[in-house]
């Protein structure tokens, strides 16, 4: 795969930003002014929203970044993952009485071990080929995975309640009560645990590829496989890792967003769709990337719907998206080729 | 053979291939005839997607735009201006063409290679479906419902209900549209589009324009599935952004080229074939499961699940198709 | 009757400087040798002659014409062949047809450039894997399938990249002997090398790249003993002036 990349550069795109937003205030900056007075509460509502769903978005799309920043593989199959893992946090719920936080505890490994087999029994076999074939084997698996869920749970839409509305959050020294007020913005309190664990888990994730020697194997297998290979790391077991922890990061993301979305099997396309634009923003491969660009997305889709109400939110996600593939197609951060 | 020469071969069994099947109206008919018909669609749709993503090597994810293009401008042809759904058809084509040569002169230009020029297809169609759902002009969410008309049943392009004529309108397409190919690929243009594939450093250095035959297999892919849109809506009479933009239909037309053989001339056409009987398997399998296969009863999915469980085999085993497979094995070079 | 000229052609990567400045010329009929360290640029200036990078600065001119910036397969059209260092075979086309691709250039009927193209493959000694898939190749044969499909091109210049590398001194002899009858027949050469015996013997002129700029320029036996020359090649670890 390659592209020819710094068409533009950072700091030319930087500028040709600041100069567009300079225009634009220039030439609408009453108005714009005098508007967001007065829809100020649907434009902080919007960037609430916006942040705390990128939040979840950051989750998703670190997962499916350092599989492929490890791997060089784009694994389509991540949303159907993620909708595996709120199947099986919504059965433990519906039929356990879980908590469904708690169930976070079953889904994150079932997935990570799920990952780790797929990647030694499937994955491993086509890694030297082109990049679209690659593409095309987690495409057909991600057909596979939500196809069997259809089968098995029917396309009806599941909802799991949050635990927590009635009671709050007991938290020692007070109890949390949602919904939260945000400068005048409602934030559902599911939203907000969503956001957070979202990055307490990205930040475990940094500590064990930044702190552990596991992280340390993992990164050398991505930045240079055959030196890793030649230090003695067992960079087959790598592969499988990362793979696991990718889509363990998904299944961490489908559980804790489960308690205010609807499931149906095809949950996971939304974003699988915004991963892949996440993590094209933020460079291949990059993680800190995955991290902001998540946020970013999140921010665009909000405040796109809220400045033009008629239009899918998506649709701003995929402007950004071509927007980067041609302009910066090594996304914001830079990334792998 | 070299590979040049045997488009020659082709058009031979392109003709053989057409005598063979006219006569199929006679034998089937009902349901049956209508999995023909569908299967036949599917090959015209597969050949025009091959074209672009087996021949010229420009893996498409997003082939839906083209195809929805094709099905809109026929639907709004007929419905809002009363013309005649050929008119919708090669209106439809030409405005395919023309958004797949601006996509690709973006793409091509900036330099958008392999998996991240299949994501930005994917992109341009989800896109095309947004607008479409929130364009009030086309109907929003709603979708057309094409009107009875009356008329000369040849212009108008519609038939009594399991009327064979059907089949004998796609069967043409499919035919013209494989002699398109077939002529293209054999021509001087067409080696020149190989060569891209192949090596486009290498072909650039040997006088070919890369941009130029790029966008050239680009129009020609676009404007074959415009017309696999336009007969869709004339065949099932209703139209609406998921069916003409939605992911699945782009799946649905990439999935024949890579099960029968991407970039070969039959490859599309097998794996339509093969498809199409997996489908058709699984929908009866679900409908009056064995007594062992029970809990199947009334499901919905597994015809999708048996696709992607191919696609998953075919990548892992058989990368060449089917049929590229065979062809392979069976000692032509 | 200079050919190809190339006045003060500078480029940069990324803050390194690959070209400085650097000029040659190369007369009709002649074959012109372009030797110099590893890394000193010569694949760099190739690349600028052939269109494939737009040089920072300078011009390139063939024939009188400026073709600077021009688009690489605008080149090849004006004639000007090149190969590849790094081999860039059609690999599932067969050989004959790899040829074909080139020889389409200079004839429009598919059966004249099929003709055509059997010549030239005939003439690199690959005619007997002439429908055979050009992946089935040796090194040695891939190399001659470089060299066919430049010459397909029917060039007035070819430009070739390091075509003796990897081959046994028999091989090596049949190209250069190639080469040799390909100058009779009129075709101009710019020709990089590694392989000091056949530049020596083959080149008319030579060029000298050291770090991006021209070194020392003359005839072959001039060059050989310049002492700047064998100072850059002595002073580049691992490699030897004579092959």
């Amino acid at each position: 795969m390659a592209f020819k990349g710094r068409k533009v550069s950072g700091r030319s795109l930087a500028l040709l930003g600041l100069g567009i937003a300079a225009l634009l205030v220039l030439v609408w900056g009453g108005d714009a002014l005098s508007w967001a007075r007065d829809n100020r509460v649907v434009l902080v509502q919007a960037l609430v929203t916006g942040l705390l769903l990128g939040g979840v978005y950051s989750l998703v799309s670190m997962g499916l970044t350092l599989i492929f920043g490890v791997l060089d593989i784009l694994n389509f199959a991540h949303g159907a993952f993620m909708a595996l893992a709120m199947y099986a946090s919504f059965v433990l719920v519906a039929n356990a009485g879980f908590d469904p936080y708690l169930s976070l505890l079953v889904s994150v490994p079932l997935l990570f071990v799920l990952g780790v087999l797929v990647q030694r029994v499937l994955l491993a076999r086509v890694m030297d080929q082109p990049h679209e074939n690659q593409l095309l084997l987690t495409f057909g698996l991600a057909l596979l995975i939500e196809n069997a869920l259809l089968m098995v749970f029917t396309a009806t839409p599941r909802t799991v309640d949050f635990p927590y509305a009635q009671t709050g959050i007991p938290l020692g020294f007070a109890t949390v009560r949602g919904p939260l007020d945000v400068f005048g913005a409602v934030a559902d309190l599911p939203r907000v645990i969503a956001f957070l664990g979202s990055l307490v888990i990205a930040g475990g994730l940094f500590y064990l590829l930044r702190r552990t020697s596991l992280g340390t194997a993992i990164r050398a297998v991505a930045e240079n496989p055959d030196g890793a290979a030649m230090v003695g790391i067992d960079v087959r077991r790598m592969h499988m890792i990362a793979f696991g922890l990718g889509t363990a990061c998904v299944a961490a993301a489908g559980t804790l967003v489960l308690p205010f979305l609807s499931l149906q099997p095809t949950t996971g396309e939304q974003f699988n769709v915004i991963a892949f634009v996440v993590v094209v923003l933020g460079g291949l491969g990059n993680v800190v990337g995955a991290l902001v660009g998540g946020i970013l997305i999140g921010l665009v889709q909000e405040l796109g719907g809220a400045f033009v109400p008629g239009v899918d939110k998506l649709f701003f996600v995929f402007v950004v998206f071509v927007l980067t593939l041609l302009l910066r197609p090594q996304g914001l951060f830079g990334g792998k080729p | 053979m070299g590979a040049l020469r045997r488009f020659d071969r082709d058009l031979l069994v392109l003709a053989a291939g057409v005598l063979v099947l006219i006569p199929v109206p006679l034998f089937l008919s009902g349901f049956l005839l209508e999995v023909a018909i569908q299967t036949l669609l599917f090959g015209l749709l597969g050949v025009a997607w091959n074209l672009m993503g087996g021949f010229a090597g420009q893996f498409s994810f997003g082939h839906a735009a083209f195809f929805g293009i094709g099905a809109y401008a026929t639907a709004v042809a007929v419905t809002d201006y009363g013309l005649s759904p050929w008119v919708g058809m090669l209106l439809g084509a030409a405005l395919a063409a023309a958004f797949g040569v601006l996509v690709g002169f973006l793409s091509f230009r900036y330099g958008l290679k392999g998996v991240f020029f299949a994501l930005a297809t994917f992109a341009f169609a989800e896109m095309l479906r947004l607008i479409s759902r929130s364009l009030e002009a086309v109907n929003a969410a709603r979708g057309y419902n094409i009107p009875i008309r009356s008329g000369n049943p040849w212009l108008t392009l519609q038939f009594p209900q399991g009327s064979p004529n059907y089949y004998y309108v796609i069967l043409a397409l499919l035919a013209l549209s494989l002699l398109a190919v077939i002529l293209l690929m054999r021509s001087r243009a067409g080696t020149f589009i190989l060569s891209i594939r192949e090596n486009e450093d290498a072909a650039a250095a040997l006088g070919v324009n890369p941009m130029r035959y790029k966008l050239l297999a680009v129009a020609l892919s676009a404007a074959l599935t415009a017309v696999g849109g336009a007969f869709y809506v004339q065949y099932f009479f209703f139209i609406d952004p998921e069916l003409a933009f939605g992911a699945s239909v782009s799946i649905q037309i990439l999935l024949p080229a890579i099960v029968g053989g991407i970039g070969t001339t039959w490859g599309p056409v097998v794996g339509s074939l093969i498809i199409t009987v997996l489908g058709q398997g699984s929908t009866a399998l679900v409908r009056t499961p064995p007594p062992f296969l029970e809990a199947l009863q009334g499901t919905s999915g597994l015809d999708v699940a048996i696709y992607g469980a191919l696609i998953v085999l075919v990548v892992l085993f058989l990368p060449r198709g089917v049929f590229g497979t065979l062809r392979e094995r069976l000692g032509a070079a | 009757m200079t050919l190809l000229e190339v006045q003060d052609v500078s480029k940069s990567f990324a803050g390194l400087r690959a070209l400085h400045s650097v000029s040659l010329q190369v007369e009709r009929g002649s074959i012109v040798g372009l030797i110099g360290p590893n890394g000193a640029g010569k694949t760099t200036l190739f690349n600028v002659i052939a269109g494939v990078m737009k040089p920072d600065a300078g011009r390139v001119l063939f024939d009188g014409t400026d073709v600077t910036g021009w688009p690489p397969y605008r080149i090849a059209r004006l004639g000007i062949g090149r190969t590849f260092q790094l081999m860039k075979p059609f690999d599932t086309l067969s050989v004959l047809d790899n040829v074909t691709v080139a020889t389409l250039q200079r004839h429009r009927s598919r059966k004249e450039a099929r003709r055509a193209a059997t010549e030239v493959v005939e003439r690199v000694g690959l005619g007997e894997w002439a429908d055979r898939k050009a992946s089935v190749l040796s090194t040695a044969g891939y190399k001659r399938l470089e060299l066919a499909k430049a010459l397909g091109l029917e060039p007035s210049l070819l430009l070739l990249d390091e075509v003796l590398a990897g081959l046994v001194p028999a091989e090596r002899a049949r190209v250069v002997e190639l080469l040799r009858e390909i100058r009779a027949e009129g075709v101009t050469m710019l020709l990089v090398e590694h392989v000091m015996s056949a530049v020596m013997a083959l080149s008319d002129h030579v060029y000298v790249l050291h770090h991006g700029e021209m070194l020392a320029s003359g005839t072959p036996e001039e060059v050989t003993k310049d002492p700047r020359v064998i100072e850059a090649y002595l002073g580049e670890e691992g490699h030897h002036a004579g092959a």
